[in-house]
Parts: structure tokens; sequence; C-alpha cells
């Protein structure tokens, strides 16, 4: 928040949505555990990347659009 | 609250069922590296839930003790705490405690979480406590009676006490107190108290000490938490610098800044490469560090935005990330933080950041 | 400026053949008084009757409540409404203490500035009225008057019977003589100044200015110094439309009061800017600009202490003339009512800038109270409607009201002892 204050656009991914969404988050991807925001030591390596992935173009577009306060993303 | 029919029937049995909610680390399963498990009940009192029972020995009985791991419920809230409710449902309590939580984020939100549906679905008073900074405390303090605890478990005795006390007046229909003076967080309502002095006098002489330079209490607070509006979006990506911050708390071997576990105040850059080629350490006691040790590409997702960056999506990554660890942290240490981190990255001129938190 | 008041106590009041003072009694000529006051010809007849603590009896359409009050030297009662303006707040006036007169309006106007009080049960546990004596001049109106007008001739009548009984006391034994002088400044002490928005606009009926000032009206005025005896001495009466700011508590205004005993003790009462709340905001600017002058200024004041009347705009206004005071240096204390009661002590922060940090709150106005039916009803009848914003009482049945309609429970200006507190 105190990023987006200096105007710098920030997406935040963590697994505890309603905390971020309390505090004002507007670009918000739900993580998919708190001990591993993006990825998934069930999947092998080369599977966990694309996963990954996907977490990160998620995150690269919402850079690009406008934030939007109360609301996550979930890949 | 509690039905003629309820209360009929616990005093003929003489004694109310109480139930208590823990989670794995003081219902005694473990720490951390037990986070994960799921919805377990285990008969009579464990942990606090015996200084409950001791304290409402009178009145109560703690029947069952529900304990589950922080990350099970806090992953995946909704679908958890109807597990939860099931559960409790079963075993008929006439009174609910939750925690206390004290300022452990995860198990707060559980606490409250849990508490709330207790309270709203199955009508059953419910209590819990926690320190007014937990983010768990804003989400349920409209609902249940949340005590105010100190930071850590050190207070233990306190907050059981407090809490025993609201439980045991709510289910006697007994009238509960202002805010202030009973020790919970303010739920939200308001009602006219009459005190001795008159608004007039109390103006005059709060005018004296605000003139002499005297401590005063106004009577209308300043709101907590400032509306900052959405950082503009990025206008061209393909220049675009992205940095990683993450609260994760990774640092390297040494930790020479001496990031701290908990209650930390202290953020500072590292080089990302550097942070993946040498040894490093996880300066944060609110999770279990295996996966990010197993691929420390897991918080900072290092190697797909290294990819993208050749593939042109972007402008590029910045070399340096910005660490700090966000366990039991105070809303004010995460203010000056995270404006320590913005302002560095605006000098760096960078024009996005992903930030990764656990 | 000096004004000398004393008071006279009275114990009980009755009904007698001659008005007069005996014992600490106070008899009042019913027929003379009601006479006197059917003259008018708005009236088709005037009741009077008297209230007491712990009778059974609820008083609805209260209009106003005025402590009986005369001139002994130097001075008109009421002037500008029952005689010429000349200054108030000099000379001799005589009070009688313990008792009120109410006045009742009938007139179906207005239902929203008609207020309740009861002798006895809830509403007379919170409301001071319940626990005084009370004259209550209930004018019956004559055929369908004009709104102002009648409103006019209520008040007219309030005042009247205020001085008669006042004049009672003319040659009574005194049992209390206060003098406010504020001459005498000392120079080790904390000016205190008084900001007092008297009145907004936005409750001029039919958008007709209510003539409070002198009995004139001055809705558009820019903020005025006026001497605090002249707004205890009857220069400033309650609007027709405005509650929880009677003409009592202007005559005992507890900050002014307040103020004037403690003058040369811990503070320097250092004067009082009369300011009305603005309509839009150029003349807002203009008007808090000029605030913050004059109690800078020309007052010199250290601090200052800010009252309003209800409303919304009353309150931004009330904000920016703080924080022009803020800016000269002048630290504030503002008294703000609190609207709701699902609310939070930092929701109902209504100001953005952050100096102003010393904020008294004076209660909730719209927390409900249930009231008992009670037996005897002055000022209108069983089917009087008491206003309910969920559904349609009557005065007599037993009822649910907000605080701001029990007279007496709230204040703007600060006389009550209700603070509204976190649950």
């Amino acid at each position: 928040m105190q990023i987006e204050k200096l105007g710098i656009p920030t997406v935040q991914i963590t697994s505890i949505v309603d905390v971020a969404m309390m505090v004002g988050v507007s670009r918000l991807i739900r993580g998919y555990t708190i001990t591993s925001p993006v990825g998934d030591f069930h999947l092998k390596p080369e599977e966990e990347k694309v996963m990954r992935r996907r977490y990160m173009k998620k995150a690269i577009e919402m850079l690009q659009q406008e934030g939007k306060k109360g609301a996550y993303e979930t890949i | 609250m509690m039905s003629d029919e309820t209360m009929r029937t616990t005093s003929q049995n003489h004694k109310w069922r109480i139930v208590c909610y823990l989670n794995q680390f003081f219902g005694q399963l473990g720490g951390e590296e037990k986070a994960d498990i799921g919805f377990l009940v285990k008969e009579g009192p464990i942990g606090p839930a015996m200084l409950l029972q001791s304290l409402l020995k009178e009145d109560g009985e703690v029947v069952a003790t529900v304990i589950c791991g922080d990350n099970h419920i806090a992953e995946n809230l909704q679908e958890a705490v109807e597990e939860g409710i099931k559960i409790i449902t079963d075993l008929k309590p006439s009174l609910f405690f939750s925690g206390p939580a004290f300022n452990a984020g995860r198990y707060g939100i559980a606490c409250g979480a849990i508490a709330s549906a207790v309270q709203e679905l199955l009508g059953i008073p419910a209590i819990t406590g926690l320190f007014p900074e937990n983010p768990g405390a804003e989400m349920c303090r409209k609902k249940v009676y949340v005590v105010k605890t100190g930071i850590n478990a050190g207070q233990m005795r306190q907050a059981l006490t407090k809490m025993a006390d609201i439980g045991r007046r709510l289910l006697k229909n007994e009238p509960i107190g202002s805010a202030d003076k009973e020790g919970y967080l303010p739920r939200g309502f308001l009602k006219n108290e009459v005190v001795e002095k008159p608004a007039a006098i109390r103006g005059i002489d709060m005018l004296l000490d605000k003139i002499a330079g005297r401590p005063f209490q106004t009577e209308l607070k300043i709101p907590q938490f400032e509306e900052i509006p959405p950082a503009p979006p990025l206008q061209d990506i393909k220049t675009a610098t992205i940095a990683l911050v993450s609260d994760g708390g990774v640092v390297p071997r040494e930790n020479p800044d001496k990031i701290k576990v908990s209650q930390n105040t202290i953020w500072a850059p590292y080089n990302l490469a550097d942070i993946f080629a040498n040894p490093f350490q996880v300066a944060h006691s609110g999770y279990h560090p295996t996966e990010v040790r197993g691929n420390l590409n897991r918080l900072l997702p290092k190697d797909v935005l290294k990819e993208m960056e050749a593939e042109g999506i972007f402008g590029s990554l910045f070399p340096i990330f910005y660490s700090c660890s966000g366990n039991t942290t105070t809303v004010q240490s995460c203010k000056a933080m995270g404006a320590g981190i913005a302002q560095k990255l605006l000098d760096e001129g960078v024009s996005a950041v992903i930030l990764t938190s656990t | 400026m000096k004004l000398r008041l004393e008071s006279v106590k009275i114990a009980n009041v009755e009904f007698g053949p001659k008005t007069q003072i005996s014992n600490g009694v106070l008899y009042v000529n019913k027929e003379e008084l009601s006479g006197l006051l059917s003259k008018d010809e708005n009236f088709a007849s005037v009741n009077l009757q008297l209230a007491k603590p712990g009778e059974a009896t609820r008083i609805v359409n209260v209009a106003d409540v005025v402590e009986p009050r005369h001139k002994i030297s130097d001075g008109v009662d009421f002037p500008g409404v029952l005689g010429r303006i000349v200054s108030a707040g000099r000379g001799t006036t005589r009070a009688l203490k313990g008792i009120a007169v109410v006045l009742c309006d009938r007139h179906r106007h207005w239902i929203h500035s008609k207020s309740l009080i009861d002798m006895s049960g809830p509403a007379a546990e919170i409301g001071r009225y319940g626990k005084m004596l009370n004259l209550v001049i209930d004018p019956i109106p004559n055929g369908e008057p004009g709104d102002i007008d009648y409103a006019y001739s209520v008040r007219q009548a309030g005042f009247k019977a205020a001085v008669y009984l006042a004049q009672a006391g003319t040659d009574e034994q005194v049992d209390e003589v206060e003098i406010f002088d504020t001459e005498n400044v000392n120079s080790d002490l904390p000016n205190i100044a008084y900001y007092y928005q008297i009145y907004s606009p936005q409750h001029d009926p039919k958008g007709i200015p209510d003539p409070i000032f002198y009995g004139t009206p001055i809705s558009l005025t820019l903020p005025l110094i006026v001497n605090a005896n002249e707004i205890i001495d009857g220069a400033v009466l309650s609007g027709y439309t405005i509650r929880m700011m009677e003409t009592y508590s202007i005559q005992n205004h507890p900050i002014i009061t307040e103020l004037l005993r403690r003058h040369g003790k811990d503070l320097n009462f250092a004067g009082v800017v009369v300011a009305v709340c603005s309509m839009e905001p150029v003349r807002r600017t203009l008007g808090a600009m000029m605030a913050a002058n004059l109690v800078h200024d020309v007052l010199k004041a250290d601090g200052v202490i800010m009252t309003k009347p209800l409303g919304g705009a009353p309150n931004v206004d009330l904000g920016a003339a703080a924080s022009e005071c803020e800016k000269l240096g002048v630290k504030t204390t503002l008294l703000v009512q609190i609207l709701n009661t699902q609310a939070s002590l930092d929701s109902e922060m209504l100001f953005s800038d952050k100096v102003l940090n010393a904020i008294i709150n004076t209660g909730i106005i719209f927390e409900k109270q249930q009231l008992p039916a009670l037996n005897t009803i002055y000022g209108g009848d069983e089917d009087t409607q008491v206003f309910n914003d969920s559904s349609k009482q009557c005065a007599g049945q037993s009822i649910e009201v907000e605080k701001r309609f029990i007279c007496g429970c709230l204040n703007q200006l600060g006389a009550s002892c209700a603070i509204a507190v976190e649950y």
C-alpha cells in the first residue's frame, strides 16, 4: 500500500487474501499456499514452472490494468 | 441470546457445555511443521482451555477442545470454517471460546472466523481474545466479543480471565459494560452514558489541557487506516522495470541486517542473483520454510520472470529484491517498512512491484 | 459590561388569587396571566397548567422552555421581542430558579421541531425539565393562523409569561447574587474565547429567517463579537425549529456561565464570537477566516471552545473555522453531537484536519428510549402525534422516541452529561 502511495503499481500475491483486502490492496492474487505463494512442491519441476508462469503472467496483466479494491484473482 | 429451553437444560444438567478452539501449537500438537493439520477433537480441555476450565468450574465444563492447523484453516477459510462448524454443532456447546491468539495473524483470523460462525450460525455466545492490531480483529469484532490481549502469550492468564468473565455473564444474561471499561474491542455500537461532568465543563477543561500541553483524551477518534487510491496502471510494459519485494523473511545466511523472526521492523535490499547462488536463511518464525528452502522460486519467482524478461514481455527484472519479515509486525512497523521500501523503489526508478507474502 | 444576576429560589408553585411569592412558593393568578396572554388574536384561548416532578404527566408539542427573568434596572425585558431594542447584559436582572415556563405549540406545523417533557419515568430521569417545576403555556390556535405568525405568537406568550412570573420576585429576598464582569484580565492566565455558532439558515422555516438576535433575523450575518453578558441576558433566543438549544439553556448557557465564573481563576474569558452557518463554500471560507481573525487578533485568545447547532452543514462550518483558528496558533476544542448508534467513535469523526484533535461528544441523538404511557397530557391530547421514524404513535400510548425529542436530555451547548461510549 505504501508503495502504491508513491505511484508504483504493485501486485500482491498472498494466500491470506482477507487481510490484504481489508487493508485496501487493489491488485491482489491469491497465493497458492501460505508457505509457498508461487509454487507447488507436489508438481514436477517443469510443471511447477508452468504454474508459476501463470501467476506471473496474471501479475503482469494486472500491473497494466486499473486497480480494484475488495477483489482478488485466483489462478 | 440463549433460548429459555437451553437455559433450562443447562441448569438441569447443572453445568454448561463449553467448547474451545485452539491451533496446533496451543493444542500441543507441534509448531509450524504441524500447521497443515486438519481438524481434530480432543475430549476435555487441552492447554489454555484447562485454565478456562478452572476459571469457569462453578458453572461449566470444557467438554471438548477443537484443534486445527493454522495453515489448513487460513488457506481455505470458508470451507474450513464450514468443516469446523459441523464438528462444533455435534458437540452441542452452550458457550464457545477460541484462542486467545494474541498477535498471531493466521491464528487470529482463524479464531475470529470460527467464533463469528458459531455466534451467527449456531446462536451460541462465542468469545475470543486478540491483540487489537491482529488482522483477525477487524474481521470479527462486530460479531463476537473480542477481548483485548497483549502482544504474546505472556499475558495468557489475564486474557483468559476476561474471556471467561464475559462468557459467564453472557450466559447469565447479565449486562456487559462499555468496550473501554470491560476491555474488549468496540463492536460497532455507540450508547449514551451519563458522566459526572457536563460537556461544557469537559470541553473547557480539555481546552486548558491542550493549551498547556498536558495530555488529554479526545471523545471522537481519528480513523486508523489511510485511504490510499490504487496507483495508475503501467503505460508501457515493454520498458518497465519490475522489482520483487517479499515479507517472507529471506536473507543471506548471516542475516547481516538482523531482520527479526517476529515483530520485525527492518527491511533490506539484497542482490537477487546472489540470494539464489548462496546459502540463505529464512528469518521468519511464522511459517514453515521447507518449501521455500526446497525452491526459492516459490517465494521469489526469479526463474519465470527471467524467462519472461528474455522474451521481451516486460522491460527488465530489477537485480535487487527487498526483503523483510512480516510476522506479528505492528501496523505502525508495516507502514514504516513499506514507506521505506517504497521510497527506495522510487529512487531507483522501479516501475512496478510484485510483492509476495507468506 | 457588568451584569448582576439575582436569583430567587422557588420551592413550589400553585395557582392562587394573587401572583406573589411567599415562603419560597410562587402563587400564580391563573385568570390574570391567561387573560394577559389571550389578547393575541392568534389564540382562541390559552390554557395554563402546572407540572411538577414525579407526576404522571406528559407535556407534548414543546416548542421552547424559558426561565422567568425580569430586568430590574438598565434594560428592557427581551429587547427587540417584547420591548424596544436596547443592549442586554448590563444592570440587574432578577431570575426565578427551579421553575421554568414551557411553551406548547399546537399548530400542526414542523412536527420535527417539537419535543416532549415527562414529569416521571425514564424521560424525567434523563431530561432536566422533568425534574423542575413547570408552568405550561398551552395556547389554542384561533382558526388556522399562518405558520410563522403563530410560532411568533407562541414565543411572545412564553416570554411575556416568563417576565410576568419574574416580576413577582421583584421585592423578594434574593437567595443568590452573581456578578458577571470580565473587565480585569490576569496576564498569567490563558485567554479563552467562545465561538458560538448560534444558528443555521437550513432551519429557516419556509426559508424565512428566524428572528433570534434581539428579535432580528441574522441568518446571513458574518461573524460578530457579542458580549457574553448580552447572550445570557436575553439577546439570543432559541429558534422556532431548533431543538436541543432551548432558550432556558441559553439563559443558563453552560459554557458562558462556566467561563464567566472561572474568569480570573484559571482562565481569562476573552469573549464571544457569534457566527451563523454558511450555506455555500465561498461564504464559509470568508466566515471561517473572519472568525479566526476575530478570535486571534481582537480577542487575543490562546484557545477557543466551539459549539454549533444541529446539522451537517454546521459541522463543516465549525471545522473550517476551527482549522483557521489553529493555523493562527489558537488551540481549539469542539463540541459535536453523534448521530447514529450503529457506529464507532472513529467512523463518526467528521473533520479531516488532524489538528482538530480535541473533540467533545455530546451524545447520540438518534438513540431510542422507551417511555410508558402517562395519565395526564398537557399541550395536546392522547391523539397528538409524537414523532417516530418507523411508526405512527400518539401521546397517550407508551411510545419510543429518539433522545433528541426529549426536551432537556441532550444539549448542543454542552449542558448535558450524556456522552457516546463505544460498546
